[in-house]
């Protein structure tokens, strides 16, 4: 009876290798201040300058969710202190961002839905302030300020966590498939404010509350869930939803008010009189469309098109382009059916990955030797089990497949004649479990299985097996 | 000093008539002697100085010249300096070392000047008169009882009594070309864009603007092109091609200027000034200047859309001044918001204090529209009014100020009169364009200026001008008894 | 200009303003707001405002990272930092 509504503000940092407005690198976990230049400490008499790959990705990110792209854009001052924030001021953009009126669809349980992006603007990062270093005072280190970002800022088009969640999750396997940014949550380069209200259906939207710096999809379903508990609580005993500033804790799951007062302050924004109006011809914008790579969704629907996958397996697929592209390399060299493929690799090889807390990109067995091991199984010459164990060697050994088979004298017996002299054989020695299985207790049909297999080392190949069974137990 | 110009001493170091070493004693020698009267300087870099003019003059015995070698000069104390103090005339840098060096100062080091020191000014570059300063009032060498004007008062004050050869200013409504006026000096703002403002301490980021102050025309023309041009550095520095102005100077292809006077330039002068004036005019009409009658409607707006828009960009940029990481730290502070507002509370004047407030006000939401936007379209107005002049005149002539310098403590605790010393001045900042003061004659013994203001980029054109007409007359090479 | 007014600028602008310089602050604040108030009639129907004296748009640099950054010169104030930090009094979200 209540209806959640939520805009999302994603915070994307890019992935340049320089800042947004100085030369500092930008690499995460640098010692202290040794990133910091005088620009980007504010040293006085210091001057931004503009780098031009962060105006080229942010266009990307334009292009990608069917935005415009301003053609004259212009950087604001926003006012306000803070020791992370030196130069009492964030570059950012105000009135005329890079990227405006965008839209990308969602899909929630099997429904589609489109979620308007309202701009994506550039500005500056912070640096950080760390309070538990020593007693009694804040150490600023101010590697991170003037790190670039973008801000995503969403309509408040989302209904649900859930829906919330599956937004999250398109925007950030589309800035890692467009190598804009690294998308790691850890380390905080990718990070959302979440606006939620609550209203009765068809009113008015309700007073909002802004949940500051979540970095994790748990957690912003978390927080949103408890956010909306919340405002229910507070409205059903007739009370008021203030506007107002929280922070989640992912450790207590519940969200609290900030102590000091945002509210207060007056951005005065302005535009930075340092920086000109950007200008973005057309021309640009056609270069960097032609360079930009396959987009997930467009990928998704290639591969139901081209390898016949089912829906959901080709959505993980085309989620990062480093597993699509691991699936698509073995895809080429595969003889046996695609889609048994891509479950083999959506469940040994991303559990591997899984287990060993690694990223596909750094799997240990190749995209060809796992197509070779469904290969196999798809001709009979090895079951499903010897795969997987092969598997498992090569990834520990890095051995090749091919190598560990032969070594390992690894091969599925097919042959029926074969076959048909170790079934006699199992059944000669269970004489009582034949006439068991003759009065119709066919549940032995896995025992006899089970022998078979114990005899031949897990060597035969499992369908042969029951052919053969089914042929010598109705002959008998 | 039997060498009394730039040009004069770079002919002498280059025929090594003297060496750099003793150009540089002599003038160590004259600070020394007259500054502590005078107070144009907050350091003086004596070691520094000696050492970089031993290093020229080695250049200079293996044949090595540079455009300025041996050069002497004077460098306001808002341009950082690598290793050295730059306060920007605050408590709030006294303490501040800069680690890096401005690019003009970079600049004028690379073509061979020595640096003196670094010169007194109104903190911030905010004030007329350079009382504003921590480091206390400059003097006017003319009279010691007047003020030098401001912002850059000790670059003006220096070069007039003789104790430089030449110096930098920076000028945001005024600053270089008022104190040159009440000096008796040169005094030359260029277009906007046309020197790097990077490592120039930030006052009010759309209309600073580097310069010079020079005895004569000729040696800002040599000195200007040194600093100019397009800066990596600095984004809104213009990358049009920088002319040798000097030889443009000195070529004599006549040049009929055509000169444009506004009435809102001469209609409230006192009888003094209008005379000193209009003696010029007729001097410039003379060397075959054609003179014209001309608006300049909405230049009368210009002190209060500046009043505006320069403590907006002030406001914003002062702070980086927290005492976080670098400047002055209060000692009174236990909780941030303290430290914030003590430190800045004690390192700031009061003037400074003012604008930043004013500022605040004008960006603050409900004010926005009403003061900064507002003020914006004002200086559209005032620009397109110079724009629609330039199409029929090559140059505008005016007076630079309203009147001579005034007494120290005059104008103190009335910051409106002290912002109407700057009445002919701010316009060109708000439209961005160049404009040069040079003496013109004296009100009792002190000094007046005539501001010539060009076109955007036309600074060759201001110096040629400059140029003719300190051919017909001495008021440049008169010196004050100091 | 009252005090209500000059006390949220300087809850804005970090400044304190000691309570005996009030009256004379806000005398002179008002008169500056008198000068700037002349704007106000100005025609400006249908000017952009201008926000810089130039017309051309922002040069870009290369995307290229520079290694030339010297910690101990940055933080030649040393009694603001410590093991390479900056110190400030205890932050409270």
């Amino acid at each position: 009876m209540w209806e959640t509504v939520i805009g999302l503000e994603i915070h994307v940092q890019l992935a340049t290798n320089s800042k947004l407005f100085s030369s500092s690198p930008t690499n995460f976990g640098a010692e202290q201040n040794t990133q910091a230049s005088v620009i980007d400490l504010a040293m006085p008499g210091v001057l931004p300058v503009l780098n031009r790959k962060a105006i080229d990705m942010a266009i990307m990110f334009g292009l990608s969710v069917d935005a415009k792209i301003a053609d004259k854009s212009i950087f604001a001052r926003k006012n306000y202190f803070y020791p992370d924030l030196p130069k009492g001021y964030q570059i950012s953009q105000y009135e005329h961002p890079v990227v405006h009126d965008g839209k990308l669809s969602i899909n929630v349980d099997g429904n589609e839905k489109i979620i308007g992006i309202t701009r994506a603007h550039l500005e500056e990062d912070a640096g950080k302030s760390i309070h538990d270093l020593f007693d009694g005072k804040s150490a600023i280190d101010l590697n991170r300020a003037g790190t670039p970002l973008i801000e995503i800022v969403s309509e408040p088009d989302m209904r649900s966590s859930k829906e919330a969640v599956a937004y999250l999750k398109k925007i950030h396997s589309i800035v890692r498939c467009l190598g804009i940014s690294d998308g790691n949550m850890e380390e905080g380069s990718f990070r959302c404010d979440a606006n939620i209200s609550i209203r009765k259906p068809g009113e008015e939207f309700g007073t909002r509350a802004e949940i500051k710096n979540i970095n994790s999809f748990k957690f912003v379903e978390s927080a949103i869930n408890y956010e909306v508990e919340r405002q229910q609580d507070i409205l059903e005993s007739g009370g008021i939803v203030e506007q107002e500033t929280r922070l989640f804790d992912p450790k207590k799951n519940e969200t609290r008010p900030m102590r000091s007062k945002e509210e207060a302050n007056d951005y005065r924004y302005f535009p930075d009189p340092d920086l000109l109006p950007v200008s973005i011809t057309e021309d640009e914008i056609s270069v960097i469309k032609q360079y930009l790579p396959e987009l997930p969704d467009v990928k998704r629907e290639r591969f139901i098109k081209e390898y016949t996958l089912k829906n959901d397996d080709a959505e993980i697929l085309s989620s990062s382009s480093e597993l699509s592209d691991y699936f698509e390399q073995a895809a080429k060299t595969s003889t046996s059916e695609i889609q048994l493929l891509a479950n083999f690799i959506l469940s040994e090889v991303i559990g591997l990955c899984n287990k060993n807390n690694l990223d596909i990109s750094q799997a240990t067995v190749s995209p060809e030797d796992i197509a070779k091991l469904n290969n196999y199984i798809g001709d009979g010459k090895i079951s499903m089990k010897q795969a997987k164990e092969v598997l498992s060697e090569s990834w520990e050994s890095s051995v090749s497949v091919d190598q560990i088979i032969k070594k390992n004298n690894i091969e599925q017996i097919s042959n029926p004649d074969l076959l048909t002299n170790v079934v006699k054989k199992i059944l000669e020695i269970h004489p009582k479990e034949v006439q068991d299985y003759k009065n119709g207790k066919e549940k032995l049909m896995s025992f006899f299985v089970g022998q078979i297999m114990k005899e031949t080392h897990g060597k035969a190949n499992p369908k042969i097996i029951n052919q053969v069974l089914i042929k010598l137990l109705k002959g008998v | 000093m039997q060498y009394k110009s730039v040009i004069e001493i770079l002919g002498a170091i280059k025929k090594k008539d003297i060496s750099s070493s003793e150009l540089t004693r002599y003038y160590l020698n004259q600070i020394k002697e007259k500054d502590a009267d005078l107070n144009c300087f907050i350091t003086v870099t004596e070691e520094a100085a000696i050492s970089k003019a031993q290093e020229i003059d080695n250049e200079i015995s293996k044949g090595v010249i540079k455009p300025l070698s041996g050069l002497p000069i004077a460098q306001k104390d808002i341009f950082c300096t690598k290793g050295i103090k730059t306060s920007c005339g605050s408590k709030m840098l006294d303490n501040f070392i800069s680690p890096y060096d401005a690019t003009v100062i970079e600049k004028l080091n690379n073509a061979g000047t020595i640096m003196l020191g670094k010169t007194n000014m109104d903190e911030f570059a905010m004030g007329s008169s350079n009382e504003t300063s921590f480091y206390g009032p400059v003097k006017n060498p003319w009279d010691k009882d007047y003020v030098p004007g401001g912002s850059s008062g000790g670059s003006a004050s220096a070069v007039a009594a003789r104790i430089v050869p030449c110096s930098t200013g920076t000028d945001t409504g005024g600053s270089i070309r008022q104190p040159a006026s009440l000096c008796g000096i040169c005094g030359l703002k260029p277009t906007y864009g046309r020197v790097s403002r990077y490592g120039m301490i930030a006052f009010a980021s759309s209309l600073d603007q580097a310069g010079l102050f020079t005895t004569d025309a000729l040696d800002a023309a040599v000195l200007l092109k040194e600093i100019s041009g397009h800066d990596p550095k600095d984004s809104t520095s213009s990358n049009v091609d920088v002319p040798d102005y000097y030889n443009y100077c000195i070529n004599n292809d006549k040049k009929a200027f055509t000169i444009g006077i506004p009435d809102e330039f001469i209609n409230d002068l006192n009888e003094d000034v209008k005379k000193s004036f209009y003696d010029a005019v007729k001097i410039l009409e003379g060397i075959g200047c054609k003179i014209k009658k001309i608006k300049l409607e909405h230049t009368g707006l210009g002190v209060s859309a500046y009043q505006v828009v320069a403590p907006a960009e002030c406001s914003s940029n002062l702070s980086r001044f927290d005492g976080v990481r670098f400047g002055h730290r209060s000692d009174k502070a236990s909780t941030l918001e303290e430290l914030y507002r003590e430190s800045r509370s004690e390192g700031f004047g009061k003037e400074v204090k003012r604008r930043i407030l004013v500022g605040t006000y004008a960006l603050s939401a409900g004010y926005y529209d009403a003061y900064y936007l507002k003020a914006q379209k004002v200086r559209n107005l005032i620009t397109q009014d110079f724009n629609n002049a330039f199409n029929d005149v090559d140059l505008i002539l005016g007076p630079t100020t309203p009147d001579k310098a005034f007494k120290i403590g005059e104008k103190m605790n009335d910051p409106i009169a002290m912002y109407l010393s700057d009445v002919y001045t701010v316009s060109t900042n708000l439209a961005g364009l160049p404009a040069m003061s040079i003496p013109m004659g004296f009100k009792d013994k002190l000094p007046l200026g005539l501001q010539i203001i060009g076109n955007h980029f036309d600074e060759k054109n201001i110096l040629k001008l400059c140029h003719l007409y300190q051919k017909e007359t001495d008021w440049h090479i008169q010196e004050p008894n100091c | 200009m009252d005090k209500k007014t000059i006390d949220k600028l300087t809850f804005l602008s970090k400044l304190s303003i000691p309570e005996s310089d009030i009256d004379e602050l806000s005398t002179n604040l008002n008169n500056i707001l008198k000068l700037i108030g002349e704007i106000d009639a100005a025609p400006t129907d249908g000017m952009t405002p201008m926000a810089h004296p130039l017309a051309f748009s922002q040069p870009l640099r290369d995307d290229v990272s520079k290694k030339d950054i010297n910690r101990k010169e940055n933080q030649h104030d040393v009694s603001k930092t410590k093991d390479g930090y900056y110190i400030v009094p205890k932050i409270l979200d």
